[in-house]
This record gives C-alpha cells, structure tokens and sequence, in this order.
C-alpha cells in the first residue's frame, strides 16, 4: 500500500491498540509494538517490507526526537545531584550485564568474539521505550529522575564501549583495515558527535532565544535535530550521541530548555506511536523459536546483570528503598541499538554475524516486550505514578 | 533556589565550546583514512556484504541507487533473439526442444555486441534489442574464449557507444546486472565476493544471465557475466573478448551430478543425485544417495565449492568422502581410468 495510507492506518490501530493495552494494564507501548508485530511482515503483512523502508525517515525523526530529549535531562542541577552516582550504576549495570553474558556465553561454547560482541548488545537499554513508559504515567521521583539519567548515559557508554571492542576485535581477528583507521574511527564516532551535537545545540539556543511564537519555536527544534540526524548520516557520526549531545547542550545554556521541551512534547504521541508500530513490525519474530538455549542464557545473564549490578550500586546509596529493589528491572528494554549493532557486526564481522544476531535479535523481542511491563510494575511499586491507570472515556 | 551560573550561559564559554567543536570536527574529518580500492585477490574470509552501510535500511538506499545505474546503462546492454531452431523432426511438432532462454549482450564498440550465442554457427542472423529500444539486425561473428558468448555484428546507421569499464572493484563492492528482457527490464543487483586471476567473483549465482553486462555503482562496466568458467563469475570486457583458446584433448568427466537439498536437521546436504554409468565416479564406488562431506580432505557446504573443486583440480585423482547412511567412506575418483571413445 501506499505510504500515505500506511501511515494512516498505523496511526488508527495504534490509536485502538493503545487503548486495549490500558485496558488489560498493560503499558501503551506493549500494545502499540505488538499491533505492529500483528500488522508487519511476520503476521499479516499489511505494512510491507517497502513499507518500513520508505517509513524509515519517520522513525529516525523520533528517535531523534526522543534522544534528544533524553539529552535534556543533562541539566546543571540534575548533573550536581545525581552525576557521579548515575555514573557508577551505569557502569555497575552495563558492564554488569556484559560481563555475565560474556562468561556464561564463553562456558556455553560460544567463540570467544562472539561472546564479547553478545555481551556487548547486552549492556544496551532502549531509551525509547523505557521512556514511553515514564511518560504514559507521568513519572515522578527519584526513581524516574535516576532512570532518566541513566537511560541518557547507558547508551553513550555502549556506543563507546561498542566503538573500543569493535576496533579491538577488528584487528585482533584481522577483519580492520589499520590501527589508524580503528582509532580514527573511534574517536570521530564519539568525539565527533558530540562536537556536532554541541554546534547544534548553540545552533538553537542562538535562534530559539529570538522567537517568541511556539510554533516557530517547534519547527526550529524539530528542524535542528533533524539537521543533526542528517549531518551525523552523511558525515558517518553516531546519530545517536549527536542527538543527545543537541539536548545536553542546550539544557547547559542556562536558557529556554524546559519550554522547548514542553512545546516538542506536543509532537510526541503521533511521532511514539509510528515508531513504535514500526519497531513492532520491524521485529523477527520467526527468530523466537530459534531463540534456543543459547538464547534464554543471554536473556537470563542480562537480565541478572543489570537487576543485580543496579543493586549492587545503589546497595549504600540515599535512593529509597522502593526505588533500588526497582531501580534494576526499568532497564531492561532493549532494541534499536541492539539491533543497529548487530547491524554493525554484520558489516564487521560477517563470519560470526549468523551467530550474534540470532541470540540478540530473538531477546530483542522478549525484552521489548516484557520490559515495559516490569517497568511499569517497578514504577507502581515504587509508588511514582501520579496518576491512576487512566480510563478509557465511556 | 539555584543561582549558580549555566555552564555554557556565558559568551566566552559558548565560543570555546564553539571552537572547539569545529576544531575537532574539521581534524577528525581531515585525517580520516581513505577506504582502499585497489583489487584483492579472495581470501579465505568472506567479504563485508555493503561498505557504507549503517543501518538495514541503508540498503534499500543503496538498491535504489542500483536501480538508477541499471536504468542510466542498460542503454549499453542488448537482448539477443536467436532464430527458433527448425522442427526436424516428425517428433519435434509435438516434443518440440527446449527453449535456449534468453540471450543477453552489451556494446563492445561501435558495431559489434558480445552475447551469449551458445551454439548459433557463424553467420546466423540475429535480431538485437537494445536497451534503449532500438532494434537492429545483426550476424554471428565468431566466438570468444568464454563460452558461451560470442561477436555479434550488427547493422547500423547510427555507431553503437560502448560503456566506460571501471577501473577496479573490491571485495564488498555493490554491482548491479541489467538488460531489456523480453517482458521488460532485468536488473539484478550483485556483490562482489572478489578477484581471483582476472575474474571477478560475485557472492551469489547468477546463471542463466550469461552475456549480461555488470554496472557499477558508479555507472562503470564491471564487466560481462560468463557462467560457463563459474556460476558466479564476471569477466571483465578484455578478457571476455579473448578469442578461444585452440581444442585441446576433451576433458575427462566425473560423470556424477550433484544437487543441494535442504535437510531440515543437519541444515543442506549436497547430494549425488546420479552417477553416470561407466563413468569415473561409478568406477570409484559413489551411489546415487551418497551425501558428499569432503573433497580433498576439504569440506564442501556449497554446490558451487563442490562443482569448483572436482572440475577445478588438474589432478587426475580426487579424493572424496561421503556419506551413506550411517557410513562414512572414502573414495578415490581416477579421471585417469576412463575409457576413451
């Protein structure tokens, strides 16, 4: 169908499924990924391979959109009060779950760089999703504001730690073209995308501060990130770290962050609800019944490892009680950076690409699905939800 | 309340993060390595698939971007329809032959195609379809060493263009094969798997295509698909265009043929699928059934390494295991022992 119509029609079954998902008590994200399972490829077809293809732009605004606003939350204030600890439990949860999955892989039998690489994805937290479930019920509290910050931090420190391994692997199993090339290539993906990122956050607070209607106010920002997407494409930057560079510098410029964030939220829920259809039908769900033993090892490591390294961090902690036994099981999404990583080591390391996107792409699915769930039970038992489930009108 | 400064609130601040922004910006992209396109020679190790792609979506941009090339160039490409072959025979009106498929070729200068003309004796009169629509009458102007193309000159006012070759092509390199078929364009996008002795090795088969020309992405010709010297061979236009080599003694064959299946539990199974009676293979003790393991003492998952490696070897003996039921045998294939006619 055309992309017109495809568009329409995933607006309208994200729309119903949203609310059957409320209906059930289950976050509106697990309604809209699963509507798109039902309605892409693996299922009924109805959003066609070309489909996804030409939607692709759509989603990379809202991934965008969403990464930078994730930077936002970089501010002063926020940085002050949970900087340093934030730090530790990304790096007790991420390199937590990598190194689990890394060891149980190795004794599994797994080859040695395809253990690193699966431990690797694991380290990874889908900021999208987890964020979705934040917002759908209004979050509040020092639980949400530690996932926030650590949502924002986990995936600059996977893509860094990705960019080091990849580079070692490459040359250690010769598959790299030179040692210039592997460290150029790590520092232009890091540093350079926060350099473009931190332009285009001056970019916009530079011009946001002579607007004053919201609509020019919307159009600049969503043109800005936009720009920095595109920018970081053709220049072979990480999209994800420029964004998010886009927020953190804005929210350091002392200037207009939070009412630029509050007009963009506006355009969220059409952008959400595409993209999330979209990561549905995006999904290999013929990969689950090949998940394997294999596979329900990583999803049981990964799962310790960030439940039990949150914990270990925040063991003498101020974080309330509440907060630290849930802190773990908000952080278990995972998804576009897995995926886009197994993308990489496909490019990088075809021999052992069947055997790394296997595992990761069918946890991929059992994550994305179940992680919004326990999310949103970590969140009521934490009691940081100001508002009840809302109710569909009757 | 707050009172303590933004970080970045602060004109000087701003221009230093400024600054340095561009700074490492404009060093990082100045200094970064060039992506080395020189020809390889194949190694054991399979080749990237896409060079520059980052995400999955990459490459339907970069499918896309074939389907321009092939569109820009199959004005170089033709379709060449061979006479029907008469009905000699009574039992030909009701078992006619088989049909010889399509035939595809590509401008080499201003009056002469190479295509596939199998078998068509010198002289034949052709008729070639162009990619840009023009049809002209042609003829049969002898063979060239790979088989099965052939000269094919044709008649036209107008000088024929050839396309510009390219210069080289590396191990991951996108190619896109086009021609006018006869229901309308081809276009089959390929990957350069590498190059060994001149050849060009796609990462795919791609027979029935032979004569076809292959594009690259930047519109160059890469060359002229000859599966007779491999299923996934591209020769480059000079070494297409070498005149044939003189008979030598005829090859002895294996007289074995082999298919793949697919086995649902040990992933697929090359099979022989029939061994010609009499022929070295029957000789050795293969079966139809046997399910080849190695040759050589290297193991073969793929029709084409098997097909590569029995025909490929100028050893007269080859050695091979199999697999019959339960059983693992060896055996040794004495191309040596074969009666001669």
């Amino acid at each position: 169908m055309n992309q017109i119509l495809s568009v329409g029609l995933i607006l309208l079954v994200a729309l119903a499924a949203g609310h059957v998902a409320q209906r059930i008590r289950l976050p509106e994200v697990t309604g809209y990924l699963l509507i798109g399972v039902l309605i892409g490829p693996a299922a009924l077809d109805v959003i066609t391979h070309e489909n996804l293809e030409a939607l692709a732009l759509l989603s990379e605004v809202a991934l965008g959109l969403i990464l930078f606003g994730i930077g936002t939350i970089f501010q002063p204030s926020l940085l002050r009060r949970l900087g340093s600890r934030a730090l530790a439990i990304t790096a007790a949860e991420a390199f937590g779950a990598c190194v689990l999955v890394t060891a149980g892989m190795a004794l599994a039998g797994v080859p040695g760089a395809v253990a690193i690489l699966l431990g690797v994805a694991a380290m990874e937290t889908a900021p999208a999703t987890t964020l979705m479930v934040l917002r759908e019920y209004h979050a509040r509290g020092p639980l949400t504001d530690m996932v926030l910050a650590l949502l924002a931090l986990n995936n600059v420190v996977v893509l860094i730690t990705f960019g080091i391994v990849a580079a070692g692997l490459g040359l250690a199993l010769g598959t790299a073209a030179s040692l210039y090339a592997s460290v150029h290539g790590l520092f232009w993906g890091t540093a350079g995308s926060l350099a473009l990122g931190a332009l285009a956050g001056l970019l916009l607070d530079a011009w946001v501060g002579r607007i004053a209607s919201t609509s020019e106010t919307m159009t600049l920002a969503i043109g800005t990130v936009l720009l920095t997407v595109g920018a970081s494409r053709a220049l072979g930057l990480s999209p994800l770290i420029a964004t998010l560079a886009v927020g953190a510098t804005l929210a350091n410029t002392g200037g207009h962050v939070e009412a630029l964030v509050e007009e963009l939220r506006r355009a969220d829920p059409p952008l959400y609800a595409v993209f999330f259809v979209l990561a549905g039908a995006e999904l290999p769900v013929a990969l689950l019944p090949r998940i394997g033993l294999t596979g329900l090892a990583y999803v049981a490591l990964r799962t310790l490892g960030k439940v039990g390294g949150a914990w270990l961090a925040t063991r003498r902690s101020d974080l309330p009680p509440a907060a630290r036994r849930n802190l773990g099981v908000c952080l278990l999404s995972s998804s576009s950076l897995a995926i886009g990583l197994t993308i990489q080591v496909r490019q990088q390391f075809p021999d052992l690409a069947e055997a790394v996107s296997a595992v990761v792409l069918a946890a991929v699915i059992v994550f994305e699905i179940v992680g919004p769930i326990l999310a949103r039970s970590a969140l009521f038992k934490a009691g940081e939800t100001t508002v009840a489930v809302p109710q569909p009108a009757a | 309340m707050n009172t303590e400064p933004a970080p970045l609130s602060s004109r000087r601040a701003r221009a230093a993060v400024t600054l340095g922004a561009t700074v490492v910006l404009a060093a990082g992209y100045l200094v970064r390595p060039t992506t080395p396109t020189a020809t390889t020679a194949i190694d054991e190790r399979p080749a990237p698939i896409l060079q520059d792609a980052v995400r999955s979506r990459e490459a339907g941009t970069m499918v896309r971007r074939l389907q321009e090339v092939a569109s820009q160039n199959r004005r170089f490409s033709a379709r060449v329809v061979a006479p029907a072959p008469p009905l000699e025979r009574w039992s030909d009106w009701s078992d006619p032959p088989e049909p010889q498929g399509e035939r595809y070729g590509v401008v080499v200068d201003a009056r002469r195609v190479v295509g596939r003309v199998g078998d068509l004796p010198e002289g034949t009169s052709v008729d070639v379809v162009l990619g840009d629509g023009r049809h002209l009458r042609g003829s049969v102007r002898g063979r060239v060493a790979a088989e099965p193309l052939g000269l094919i000159e044709v008649d036209t006012a107008e000088p024929l263009r050839p396309p510009a070759a390219s210069d080289a092509v590396a191990p991951g390199d996108a190619a896109v094969a086009t021609a006018p078929g006869a229901s309308g364009p081809l276009v089959a996008p390929v990957f350069v798997a590498g190059v060994r002795d001149g050849a060009i090795l796609l990462t795919a088969p791609v027979d029935r295509l032979d004569g076809m020309p292959v594009f690259a992405a930047d519109g160059s010709l890469v060359g002229v698909i000859a599966a007779s010297a491999s299923r996934t061979t591209v020769l480059p236009l000079d070494a297409a265009l070498r005149p044939p080599a003189p008979a030598g003694p005829p090859r002895p064959m294996l007289g074995v043929t082999l298919t793949l299946r697919e086995a649902r539990d040990e992933g697929g199974a090359l099979l022989v699928s029939e061994v010609a009676a009499g022929g070295a293979a029957a000789r050795a003790g293969l079966r139809q059934g046997d399910q080849l393991v190695e040759i050589d003492g290297q193991t073969v998952a793929t029709l084409e390494a098997a097909v590569s490696r029995l025909t490929g070897s100028n050893d007269p003996v080859t050695r091979v295991r199999v697999r019959r039921g339960s059983r693992t045998l060896e055996r040794r294939i004495d191309r040596t022992t074969l009666a001669r006619p």
